[in-house]
């Protein structure tokens, strides 16, 4: 109980002090830059908790969702027969450390003009710019595959289908699912910066408009928002995660062990 | 049933071959338990690879009921030296057992299977364990079930128990004595170690050093009931030791100079 309680104050001393900080610097403030705390949060359940946020809010999260499953299904259908495969692996390797190496945010010009401003523009810059991470860590996850497991899959005539859904996947998952947690902090600035460069609706969008519209502290709430979707897609991913590679966890343990 | 004929590899081409295996020829009958040992290096696993046509002969052949093996054959199961390297650490113990299984008998069929083959090396009440929460010997107790349970007419052991403790070995070594007789396969273990193959074995095929060839084939006359104890006693065992250490240690003449009982049991 107070082993529980002692986690708890380690981990919320710190979020809990800097809203308190805010709320007390900011108590009396005229600043039209820095509105009061209470003032935001006001704003916030009067914006947030209204059809702004089917308007702005889920847009833009279906738009990450789309461009991260894309993402997360061509990494790993390229990533895999490119992980068997080394010499077809040596074949493209330039072209991808070329592409994983620009900075996303360059193609957004000839994106805008292919593709328009709508939703398939920013589905494609989320998918462009979050499918190196996961290509490569499937990739390096697959070549990586202890040869034990390999021998012991031909030895024993295990099928194909079998070989790569209960060996070869399972092993590089590891790898597989830490590419992806990349992906996902790569995803939200692209979600938001196309919403920011082109875009009708939208958080990214939203938080523009406001700043134009001399509207700070409905800007203020839309910052706000973001760091709360960012900071629980990535709580969820991680419970996520965790519960996936239970066993690699346990049996990491007993390889430095022994 | 197993037949090794003039079995050759080499490792390279031209000058640089480093030749593993040379003309190797000996044979496994049904039912028997044959023991390989040979000093360390001398390509027992290489021969292993080549019995289970995990990798191919340069010349020679190995022939299983008649067909010559050119790729692993069905009928033949393998519990290889590292069992964290053959384990698959995200599967459970049953799920370990019966990823070769699937695909391969009814579904139906399977859950009982496993379970049996797990009961008879006693890891009944493990089923649901990971291989890593278990202990060395239990592990490739596992590694043996899932052999067992894939219903081999052959089981090839790869230096099985060189990695846990001598007691573990012990109850391992008597385990591997009773599935043999119990389920009737017939089995190829390599070892290094010259007690433990005079004592598990009907047959000690010994080897000589690279480029390996058979240097002599010893049968093994101490019945079919052993104990730990008291097999290991007797004079029969001793000479039976002593000879087959004999064969493996005037390969190696600086070590019979210096002292004769240099090499003990590991070579």
């Amino acid at each position: 109980m107070r082993k529980q309680a002692s986690r708890w104050l380690l981990l919320g001393w710190m979020p809990v002090s800097c809203v308190l900080a805010w709320l007390f610097a900011s108590a009396n403030s005229h600043s039209i830059y820095f509105p009061p705390l209470t003032e935001i949060f006001r704003k916030f359940c009067d914006i947030w908790l209204s059809e702004a946020f089917v308007q702005d809010a889920v847009p833009s999260l279906v738009r990450f969702a789309a461009g991260m499953a894309i993402a997360v299904i061509l990494g790993l259908t390229i990533g895999v027969p490119l992980g068997l495969n080394d010499t077809a692996y040596r074949a493209v390797r330039p072209i991808i450390d070329f592409l994983r190496s620009l900075p996303k945010p360059a193609i957004l010009p000839i994106a805008i003009v292919v593709l328009g401003i709508g939703w398939e523009m920013k589905v494609f810059i989320i998918a462009f710019g979050t499918i190196w991470p996961i290509l490569l860590n499937t990739i390096d996850g697959v070549r990586g595959v202890d040869t034990g497991y390999l021998d012991t899959a031909q030895a024993y005539r295990i099928s194909r289908v079998d070989r790569l859904r209960r060996i070869i996947l399972p092993a590089a998952s590891p790898q597989i699912y830490a590419g992806i947690r990349l992906a996902i902090g790569i995803g939200l600035i692209l979600m938001i910066v196309s919403e920011m460069v082109a875009s009708t609706n939208g958080i990214g969008y939203f938080i523009l408009l406001a700043q134009q519209d001399f509207s700070l502290t409905d800007m203020w709430t839309g910052i706000i928002l973001l760091g709360i979707i960012g900071y629980l897609i990535n709580v969820i991913y991680m419970v996520f995660e965790r519960r996936a590679l239970i066993w690699h966890r346990g049996w990491r343990q007993t390889q430095t062990g022994a | 049933m197993l037949e090794v004929q003039s079995l050759t590899k080499n490792y390279g081409r031209g000058p640089d071959a480093i030749q593993a295996l040379n003309g190797l020829t000996f044979s496994v009958n049904h039912g028997e338990f044959v023991s390989i040992v040979g000093p360390s290096g001398c390509g027992k696993t290489t021969l292993l690879k080549c019995l289970s046509g995990l990798i191919s002969p340069s010349s020679g052949k190995v022939i299983m009921n008649g067909d010559v093996i050119q790729g692993p054959p069905a009928g033949m199961a393998l519990v290889f030296q590292e069992y964290t390297r053959s384990l698959m650490p995200w599967l459970r113990v049953d799920d370990n057992v019966a990823l070769p299984l699937r695909g391969k008998m009814p579904k139906e069929q399977v859950g009982p299977a496993v379970e049996k083959s797990l009961r008879a090396v006693g890891l009944g009440s493990f089923m649901r364990s990971y291989p890593w929460e278990l202990s060395g010997g239990m592990q490739q107790r596992v590694a043996l079930a899932r052999a067992l349970a894939y219903g081999p007419e052959i089981l090839l052991m790869d230096e099985p128990f060189a990695s846990v403790d001598a007691q573990t070995r012990a109850e391992l070594e008597d385990l591997t004595r009773e599935v043999h007789r119990e389920y009737g396969v017939t089995i190829v273990f390599v070892t290094h170690d010259i007690d433990e193959a005079v004592y598990v074995s009907d047959r000690v095929v010994v080897l000589t050093n690279r480029p390996t060839s058979v240097r002599e084939i010893v049968g093994i006359d101490l019945g079919s009931e052993r104990d730990q104890v008291d097999t290991r006693e007797t004079g029969d065992f001793a000479h039976l030791r002593a000879h087959v250490a004999r064969l493996l240690m005037s390969l190696d003449p600086a070590k019979t100079h210096t002292s004769p009982e240099a090499s003990r049991s590991e070579v």
